[in-house]
């Protein structure tokens, strides 16, 4: 039973929280609007995905929330130069967006995997490279395209995208060759090195595949909103990821890792968003609740392991 | 001259929730006076220490101790990053209104020091000290809270032979000026040297409390596992008549130099040396953590580029680090993903892991080395030292390989699971592996191999076999005395 509670804490704690607005809250009875929630979760949620394998194998990336922003300003910029088809240039955006996420994720990967600099430091210089590119390429404006085939990545889509993500991440985390392996390089980064095990690389790997979730993210963002901006997109979204790793269960020197726990957490930080507003509290105050939600996560956590 | 009691412990009883770790303990040590404490792991040493220290509430029985206590254990309570003057006063410090009196300590841990013998610079940062020199940082740290009981737990483990006599006299000489010590070791002989009276735990309860003088190491062993030992070591296998299985020529890398030996199928070369010689380093190399800056490695003949930890294990090699618990074991995981760690690969098709291969694997490698636990789902954490250091082995072993480097393999490890490993080693070679034996226990070495090779200064000091194979021969070529 006790196991049951630790391994499930961050869905049981979303339950009682969804109980209590519930109870509280006229709108939390509304079915319509947990689809609205959901959807605003998706765009962080994806993300998360991400950070929770680059948490397990024991970095950290602050530098997600501006190529997030970055990936779409590169990808809706020159699209248009591709190709005039609308087909084509959808297609070009994909390929553009996902190459920009892959190359970011690629730099953060050779200079905190390879080069083993401290991934703390190397993210945040790459969070205000990344920023600063964006505000340049994109004249601190937003950057927008018109292209029909953009309806297409609806908030139906990005909900399926998000579930598979999240699936994806879970199965591939918990059950494969490549997640044991990050989960050990997280535990002890020697014990992994002296098994055989490439702890640069699947580090590498990790920053790699953010990356591209970020630019997936930008996509299905900028595709709903038909643009990206280059200054507002993004900021702050960091912060909200790792918050969602950490109420998830996850633990932040790395090795015990959970993506479902991740989904919880977005879902958990989302909803508590949604409640402040509906409870009539001061957006101002909004970071003060969701800075103590962190706390209380993290405190349940290392209560366990004293 | 009576001696008063510093610490009596009575008919103590001690859990942990529902488990009982230790009962009907009783004795008392006198002012002075030096107990060694024996027992096999997960006897309950630590816990006595720990309800000696005060750390844990019996639940029966009492502590009553009049002085102040201080325990010096295998891993140092010290702050690598500060000096020895400041980790010495760490919590009493000698301030005026919140500043440090920074000569005063300075001054102070100086007399320590000399009181001690020691040469070690007030100043220094304990990260620059070896591991000797942290461990008389320990002491004097003991010795400035003017502790009255003095509990050391393995404190020989990182000493060598000549750190091993200068601690004994150091032992002495604090309990000539009444310090009460309590003694722990694994190393059955030392503990009869030095110490005055012997307890001995099993499973939790006291199996005697002897005079040294009644006891030897055997007895003492008997004593401890409960039952009779017939003899240590497993008979020598045969000059090693195999095919030249590993070769170094000329290998040097950093703390290596110039070293040349070869390795065949069936045989156990011992590698001995003092610390620090450059033996571990050596291994490291051979399997590929350390990058070679010139020489050749040959394997069946060939000569093998090893420059990457996979290069080592795709030549069927295994390391069975020294530290377990640093960079053998996740200790957060459980067994059975420990065991199969190095050889994920095995138990997955297209990368999507078999569990219950992995699970299976575990429960045949814990029935084949009586590893004493719970479910192989368990947190390899809680294990003893010597259970952890079986489920090193079994992970070494699942790579099936045909080179096995052995780096102090009973470290920590009690007598029981000692015989259980020697007999491991033995049959591993019967079977043709080719096994290196790095230890710092002569009296291992020299039981289990037919020749020693002897490291100094990263070099090659030289060999011993036949009639050199002796403690004498090995010590002197170690120390450079004999070239």
């Amino acid at each position: 039973m006790k196991k049951f509670i630790e391994s499930y804490a961050a869905w049981i704690a979303l339950f009682l929280l969804l109980i209590l607005c519930a109870a509280t809250c006229e709108s939390f009875r509304i079915p319509a609007n947990y689809a609205v929630m959901l959807r605003q979760a998706c765009y962080t949620g994806i993300i998360a995905v991400g950070m929770t394998f680059v948490i397990g194998s024991g970095g950290i990336d602050l530098s997600v929330g501006s190529l997030f922003a970055l990936s779409g300003v590169i990808a809706f910029k020159l699209a248009p130069f591709c190709c005039t088809s609308p087909a084509g240039q959808f297609l070009c955006l994909i390929a553009i967006a996902l190459a920009a996420g892959a190359a970011g994720g690629a730099l953060n990967g050779a200079l905190a995997g390879f080069a083993k600099l401290p991934p703390f430091i190397v993210t945040l210089g790459t969070m205000s490279i990344f920023r600063s590119l964006a505000l340049y390429l994109g004249d601190a404006g937003r950057v927008g395209l018109n292209n029909p085939l953009l309806a297409a990545l609806d908030s139906n889509f990005t909900v399926w995208i998000f579930i598979f993500a999240g699936a994806a991440g879970a199965f591939l985390l918990s059950r494969s060759v490549f997640g044991v392996r990050v989960r050990a390089t997280g535990s002890n980064e020697k014990v992994a090195r002296f098994s055989g095990i490439n702890t640069g690389f699947i580090q590498f790997q990790t920053y790699l595949y953010t990356g591209m979730l970020c630019a997936l993210a930008a996509l299905l963002w900028g595709g709903r909103l038909g643009g990206i901006s280059s200054a507002n997109d993004g900021t702050g979204c960091e912060l909200d990821a790792i918050a969602a790793v950490i109420v998830g269960g996850s633990s932040m020197s790395g090795g015990k890792a959970t993506v479902t726990g991740t989904v919880a957490g977005i879902l958990i930080l989302t909803v508590i968003s949604n409640a402040l507003v509906a409870w009539g509290i001061s957006p101002r105050l909004q970071e003060c609740v969701k800075g103590a939600v962190i706390i209380i996560a993290v405190l349940s956590q290392y209560r366990k392991e004293r | 001259m009576s001696k008063e009691c510093v610490l009596n412990v009575t008919d103590l009883e001690c859990a942990y929730g529902p488990v009982k770790v230790l009962s009907g303990i009783s004795f008392q040590l006198k002012s002075g006076s030096i107990l060694g404490i024996a027992g096999e792991n997960g006897a309950g040493k630590s816990t006595l220490v720990k309800s000696i220290c005060g750390l844990l509430k019996p639940v029966r029985g009492r502590v009553d101790c009049a002085v102040p206590v201080a325990a010096i254990h295998q891993e140092f309570n010290l702050a690598p990053h500060l000096t020895a003057a400041e980790n010495i006063f760490l919590g009493m410090e000698l301030q005026r209104g919140g500043i440090l009196k920074l000569s005063a300590m300075q001054s102070a841990s100086r007399e320590l020091f000399d009181t001690l013998e020691v040469k070690i610079a007030p100043d220094a940062l304990i990260s620059s000290l070896t591991v000797a020199e942290k461990q008389m940082v320990e002491i004097a740290k003991a010795v400035a809270a003017k502790a009255g009981v003095l509990i050391m737990d393995e404190p020989t483990t990182v000493l060598n032979k000549g750190e091993t006599e200068k601690l004994f006299k150091l032992v002495r000489s604090l309990s000539a000026q009444g310090t009460g010590i309590i003694y722990i070791s694994h190393k059955l002989d030392e503990v009869l040297e030095l110490c005055d009276e012997v307890l001995i735990l099993r499973d939790g309860e006291m199996a005697g409390l002897h005079p040294s003088s009644e006891l030897t190491p055997r007895t003492l062993a008997e004593k401890m596992v409960g039952r009779e030992l017939n003899g240590i070591f497993p008979p020598k296998l045969p000059e090693g008549a195999g095919c030249i299985k590993l070769e170094l020529e000329n290998v040097c890398a950093k703390g290596v130099e110039n070293i040349s030996f070869t390795l065949r199928s069936g045989e156990i070369l011992g590698v001995a040396g003092l610390n620090g010689s450059g033996r571990s380093e050596l291994a490291e190399t051979i399997f590929g953590v350390r990058p070679l800056t010139s020489g050749t490695i040959k394997i069946n003949g060939q000569k093998v580029n090893i420059s990457s930890v996979r290069d080592a294990l795709k030549n069927k090699m295994a390391f069975l680090t020294e530290d377990r618990q640093g960079s053998g074991l996740l200790l957060e995981f459980p067994i059975d993903m420990n065991m199969t760690l190095a050889s994920l690969p095995q138990y997955g098709t297209k990368g999507v892991l078999n569990f219950k291969a992995i699970r299976q694997k575990a429960i045949e490698y814990v029935k084949e080395f009586s590893l004493k636990c719970n479910s192989p789902a368990q947190t390899v954490k809680n294990l003893s030292g010597g259970n952890q250091q079986k489920t090193a082995i079994a992970k070494c072993l699942d790579t099936a390989p045909e080179i096995f480097i052995f780096d102090e393999p009973t470290r920590g490890v009690d007598v029981g699971a000692r015989r259980e490993i020697y007999d491991f080693v033995h049959s591993l070679a019967e079977k043709g592996c080719a096994c290196l034996l790095i230890s710092s226990d002569l009296e291992e070495l020299l039981g289990l191999c037919r020749k020693i090779m002897v490291i100094r200064n990263g070099t090659l000091a030289g060999f011993v076999s036949g009639e050199e194979l002796t403690e004498q021969h090995i010590i002197r070529k170690a120390t450079g005395v004999e070239k």
